[in-house]
């Protein structure tokens, strides 16, 4: 029984984040075409390869450009720039959080993959949340 | 019985870690030239802890935390290191013989000067990872994360590292197979100087089967980088997003377009066109010619093309040349002709691809293909141990093709 209620703290905790008072991701659901869409929270650094390696090659793959154009919207956060939404907490960078227009995450991704993997992850995402 | 025993006690004296030495470690957070040895040092963190010259043969590291922790000149050998985190840390100088290492973290380690064989490194995330002079053999670097990481001085032809992240790897003075420069060089890898790509003498770009899979019609390596506008070159392969077939027989370019349809043949390609799918050969040895003594249908004409093969004393599990000359019947053949993005009505599963089709009654002109006794649909379509084109004797007509019948006379030559 107590392994059944750490189970579900432990995954309510990695789904109880809500985004609030946060300008860029508001401004995003203002736009009608993003209703349908989730917002790919990028947490990135100008610093880090991998991040650049997501940015500059696997988001600009044709299938992955056209499904992230389709189904979610992306908003990059500098972690040593931007204020960061408070509760959505990293270790390591690229952090990818997956948010409804409810401002709920309702996945996480950290670290890179090659465009074919990405784009099976973003499918997935997509299936379940959309 | 003392056979036994002695068994007993060299398999323990091979991983005997001297507690007194982890005790040391643990404590003090530095025990250099030390025996851990066959211990259980699993998911532990000893980040930053100094283990120079130690021995780790056998040893259990794997889910442990050694962020930047000092492991120059250790012995690795047959130790598991699955999952375990190397971020930043130092293993220059170290052994990793039979290392058991799936998924480990090594960003930004340095291995400079380390001695890499045997082992399993195969989804690992080494971001700008350091592995100048370090001697690499037979270990499975696939599925990993190399990019930004350095690779001077190595010889990698006999590892792998299939389906890596390469993007701006750097490459110097380096030894590759060509399927690795070709993979390295669309994941956008930097070849500083010197890099040798060697070229076997059968090569295959792209997965039939995982293309189908994933849709995915994208290039997979640059046809003029292969160079094989050479004699003694023969490819079959098929261009980027299904534009078209590539037949190169001897050398000889014979592009076809499914815009352009079934009667017009191009012998060159532009500039920077890809292939989605490519089986290429300059086989080392042709065999004696045989003729054909009976008409057949092509199923059956596999079936002996495999028979004759063994008693020419080909080794049919690797792929091997055949070319087929004379007068074929029944004859249908296709080129592909891009994505297909119609659905059809009777519930049937869509083809990725379209293709237009063409067939003759009888022609005079030439089958060849890579026949392969090996796994189906990688360059093969998956129940097929053959990819085969069709090039017309008058040479205005080329591409893949589906169904013939062998006639008696015919001319077969093998090549491998």
């Amino acid at each position: 029984m107590k392994s059944v209620i750490m189970i579900f703290l432990f995954i309510s905790s990695i789904f109880a984040n809500q985004i609030t008072q946060d300008s860029a991701f508001e401004s995003i659901y203002k736009d009608t075409q993003n209703t349908n869409k989730l917002v790919l929270m990028m947490y990135t650094a100008k610093t880090c390869p991998q991040c650049a390696y997501m940015k500059q090659k696997v988001f600009k793959d044709k299938q992955v450009k056209s499904f992230m154009d389709d189904n979610f919207v992306l908003l990059e956060k500098d972690i040593n720039k931007d204020d960061l939404p408070k509760d959505f907490e990293y270790f390591g960078i690229p952090t990818m959080f997956f948010i409804d227009k409810q401002g709920n995450q309702v996945d996480k991704f950290v670290g890179s993959a090659r465009a074919q993997k990405f784009l099976y992850l973003l499918q997935k995402i997509a299936k379940d949340n959309l | 019985m003392r056979l036994i025993v002695l068994v007993f006690f060299i398999s323990i004296n091979v991983f005997a870690f001297d507690q007194t030495h982890i005790d040391k470690l643990l404590k003090d957070e530095i025990c250099e030239g030390c025996d851990f040895s066959g211990a259980n040092l699993n998911g532990l963190d000893l980040s930053g802890y100094e283990m120079s010259e130690s021995n780790f043969k056998g040893a259990d590291l794997s889910n442990s935390i050694l962020f930047m922790a000092d492991l120059r000149n250790c012995d690795f050998t047959d130790a598991k290191l699955e999952n375990s985190n190397f971020w930043k840390a130092d293993l220059s100088f170290s052994t990793f013989i039979n290392t058991y290492a799936k998924s480990i973290n090594l960003k930004g380690a340095k291995l400079n000067d380390s001695i890499i064989e045997n082992s399993d490194f195969s989804y690992s995330v080494s971001w700008k990872a350091d592995f100048t002079d370090a001697t690499i053999e037979d270990t499975d670097f696939s599925f990993s994360e190399l990019g930004d990481a350095k690779f001077f001085n190595n010889d990698l032809t006999a590892s792998k590292l299939d389906q890596s992240v390469l993007w701006k790897t750097q490459f110097s003075n380096t030894d590759l197979k060509n399927t690795q420069c070709q993979e390295a060089k669309i994941e956008e890898a930097i070849f500083i100087d010197n890099v040798n790509c060697k070229r076997d003498s059968f090569e295959s770009y792209g997965h039939f089967k995982q293309m189908i899979q994933t849709k995915n019609l994208d290039g997979k390596v640059f046809l003029n980088d292969l160079k094989l506008d050479q004699k003694n070159n023969f490819a079959v392969g098929a261009i980027e997003n299904a534009q078209g077939e590539i037949s190169i027989f001897n050398g000889e370019f014979f592009i076809t377009y499914g815009k352009t349809g079934t009667k017009k043949v191009f012998k060159e390609v532009p500039k920077n066109t890809q292939a989605m799918l490519l089986a290429t050969m300059h086989p080392n040895k042709f065999y004696k010619s045989i003729t054909i003594k009976e008409e057949m249908l092509d199923i059956f004409f596999y079936d002996y093309l495999e028979e004759v093969a063994q008693e020419q004393g080909i080794d049919i599990s690797r792929p091997f040349l055949f070319v087929l000359k004379g007068e074929f019947k029944e004859v249908l053949w296709h080129i592909v002709n891009g994505r297909n993005t119609i659905k059809p009505k009777d519930g049937s599963k869509q083809k990725l691809m379209k293709k237009v089709f063409s067939e003759h009654e009888v022609v005079q002109g030439t089958v060849f293909g890579f026949y392969f006794k090996g796994p189906q649909g990688i360059f093969t379509h998956p129940g097929e141990n053959y990819h085969a084109h069709f090039i017309t004797k008058d040479k205005n007509k080329a591409g893949h093709i589906d169904n013939f019948t062998v006639t008696k006379g015919m001319n077969l030559v093998l090549a491998q």
